[in-house]
């Protein structure tokens, strides 16, 4: 068929698109993630300021439209002096949405430690950066492993958006092609196709990974 | 700054347009697909199954895209405004049927199988019994997926749709730069976001009362 | 500040502990010498784990003075970090829910705090460890995780981790009862060796025998307050008061 000959002459092209996607995923859970884990931190810190700044932010990164912030960081930064291109834009703005939605599952994680551990760290002397070194963190984050894989599905997808930022990934590729031959179902649908290669395993993986976690926890 | 503010609230109506119209038609179309989902019938359990992975399993903006340039294209025409509404209604069917789902597998069987018991209908078991608490009980899960929603639709403006985004996309464009504009744009999603929190908390206190536990 | 009679080890004097309205703990004094064994016995919601726990500060007391060991602290001012952990350090408590961390074998549930909170190196927290282990007759189970165990091991392991940090005082919150009788025995076996070899200790229970039998004092509370104390003789046999009459009626009638 026609539409088949297409799809393998394309495939190249989108390939390299898909490529710059999963590049910018990695890199914005890369950053994102650790800025996540400091945020979930910070919002239960005893000192209130920075307990009030760190709830402000999440409240904020959550609330803000992910395209809003991407094109913020986009336009914002050159008017302020500093002049990135646009894929470290695009990593700046989805690692900071990353950080604002990952903290509040890191900090759901967190606080599912039992607070008897916790009383035990404190009976036995252990200062409170120990406690959360040693007994905290180490299993908070595994609890959050299922939810954080999840939502490193919502930032691939999320990706996307990078199109209005001139970056050259999947669906920049793929209406690239559409201009060029007024094929736009085709190609798109080859897009699509393509998207749900990655987001449909990893689904799958997820939903191993939420089973194994309650098993080990009983 | 006022003028700034002026110029992207241009945006407000469409915003508002596409998010109420794409919910609705997303809430209206997950109803026979959650029922297609819990279905006895294996096909039509795998057709809503295979529906719900795939649209969820493709960012927004290419729907939108293909739906604009693709379909809408060809054999019908169909503007932004269009194109964008559907687009996420039919995306929005597919999260708020595994809400609903949710909804179901929340309820005891048991009370499924007293009103089967009692001889009622499964039609009946459905509309008298299971839908009103599915209702109440997704309520919450609805009002969450409306606010991101509400944040979905930026996407529209890629497509071409006058909303807030869009306004203040080409506000900053005109000024060669800038962070003002999408402040602005942000609060106002923020703010837009706060009604739907406190209307469905109203809703789930009032359903609480007419609904027994 | 000095502590009127040097072989006194804890002493609170007045402390008050309200949650929310509800006055948990009512004007407790309270002296303990070096190498006593207290333990704390009375009717649920009597306060007697609240006064515990404000022994190591996990409950803050409203008003009160607490000393313990060399240290005296005024609780209506808030402690700081550095004295909370001077005094959590000088004693050790062992939970009714062992809380034992899951995540970390035998050997690192004991040898970790000594190693983070006394400074002590591997080796030398590992080698105590062992030393303990043997102590509780479960050296054979350094490796493993606690979720492996039995809970009368996984208490047992508890008490070890409390001992490695050489405490001037042991606390116990109810230390068998989440555990079955057979459990229980073993645990209590170990408690009792430490009271011979000199240890102070404060325990609430439930396990009037082990009361009667291994502890100098028996303290009896009831509403928040201490109603008796004495000999476990004179208060178990020959109680002055009504109501701790009516709570020993009420166990033996169940025995």
């Amino acid at each position: 068929m026609e539409l088949l000959s297409n799809w393998i002459d394309w495939t190249p092209q989108l390939w390299k698109g898909l490529k710059v996607s999963l590049q910018l995923t990695s890199l914005a859970l890369l950053f994102g993630l650790p800025l996540g884990l400091i945020l979930a931190l910070a919002s239960s810190a005893k000192l209130r300021l920075l307990r009030y700044l760190s709830i402000a932010m999440v409240e904020i990164g959550r609330g803000a439209p992910a395209l809003v912030v991407l094109q913020m960081v986009y336009y914002g930064l050159p008017s302020a002096g500093i002049s990135v291109g646009a894929f470290t834009s695009g990593v700046i703005a989805l690692a900071l949405t990353t950080g604002a939605y990952t903290s509040e599952i890191l900090r759901a994680g967190l606080n599912a430690v039992p607070h008897r551990e916790v009383e035990a760290g404190q009976a036995l002397g252990m200062t409170h950066a120990d406690i959360l070194r040693y007994v905290v963190i180490p299993q908070g984050v595994l609890y959050a492993v299922p939810a954080l894989m999840g939502f490193a599905i919502l930032i691939f997808q999320l990706t996307s958006l990078t199109f209005t930022i001139a970056i050259p990934e999947l669906l920049a590729r793929s209406y690239r092609v559409g201009a060029a031959t007024y094929l736009y179902l085709d190609v798109l649908a080859l897009a699509g196709l393509m998207y749900l290669a990655v987001t449909l395993p990893f689904g799958w993986l997820v939903a191993f990974a939420e089973r194994r976690l309650s098993l080990h926890l009983k | 700054m006022i003028d700034l503010l002026l110029s992207i609230l241009r945006g407000l109506p469409a915003t508002f347009g596409v998010t109420v119209s794409a919910f609705l038609i997303g809430a209206i179309l997950a109803v026979p697909l959650v029922l297609m989902r819990r279905s006895r019938s294996i096909l039509l359990r795998l057709v809503a199954r295979i529906y719900v992975d795939i649209l969820r399993g493709i960012p927004p903006i290419v729907w939108l895209f293909i739906i604009f340039f693709g379909i809408g294209n060809g054999f019908v025409t169909l503007s932004a405004f269009q194109a964008a509404t559907l687009g996420l209604g039919l995306v929005s069917a597919a999260y708020l049927c595994e809400i609903y789902r949710g909804g179901f597998l929340a309820l005891s069987k048991s009370q499924e199988e007293a009103s089967i018991a009692l001889g009622f209908t499964r039609l009946d078991t459905l509309r008298f019994v299971l839908a009103p608490q599915v209702v109440r009980v997704s309520i919450p899960g609805m009002a969450t997926f409306l606010v991101s929603l509400l944040k979905d639709t930026t996407v529209a403006s890629a497509i071409g749709v006058r909303d807030i985004m869009l306004y203040a996309s080409q506000e900053a464009q005109a000024a060669g730069g800038g962070f003002m504009p999408f402040i602005m744009a942000a609060l106002l999603y923020i703010l837009l976001s706060i009604p739907v929190a406190y209307f469905s908390r109203r809703m789930d206190a009032l359903m609480r009362r007419r609904v027994s536990k | 500040m000095r502590l009127t009679d040097p072989d006194q080890i804890v002493r609170l004097k007045d402390i008050n502990v309200r949650y929310s309205g509800f006055h948990a703990v009512k004007d407790v004094d309270l002296e303990i010498k070096r190498g006593e064994v207290i333990a704390i016995v009375g009717p649920s919601g009597a306060g007697k784990s609240t006064l515990l726990r404000t022994i190591n500060m996990l409950e803050t007391p409203h008003s009160g003075e607490l000393s313990v060991g060399d240290f005296r602290f005024d609780v209506s001012k808030t402690l700081t970090a550095a004295e909370l952990l001077k005094l959590r350090r000088a004693t050790g408590m062992v939970f009714q829910s062992f809380n034992l961390f899951p995540h970390m074998t035998v050997e690192r549930n004991i040898s970790l705090p000594q190693m983070r909170v006394l400074g002590r190196s591997k080796a030398e927290a590992d080698a105590r460890t062992a030393q303990l282990l043997e102590r509780v007759k479960l050296a054979d189970k350094a490796h493993s995780y606690p979720s492996r165990l039995s809970g009368g091991q996984q208490q047992r392991i508890a008490i070890a981790r409390a001992l490695a940090l050489d405490p001037q005082v042991m606390l116990f919150d109810e230390p068998t009862s989440a555990l079955d009788p057979e459990l229980g025995l073993e645990v209590l076996a170990v408690m009792r060796e430490l009271a011979r070899d000199g240890m102070t200790m404060i325990v609430v229970t439930h396990e009037i025998a082990f009361a009667a039998e291994v502890a100098d004092r028996v303290i009896v509370m009831a509403n928040g307050a201490i109603i008796e104390q004495g000999t476990p003789d004179a208060v178990i046999r020959n109680p002055t008061s009504e109501r701790t009459r009516q709570f020993f009626r009420a166990i033996l009638d169940r025995q």
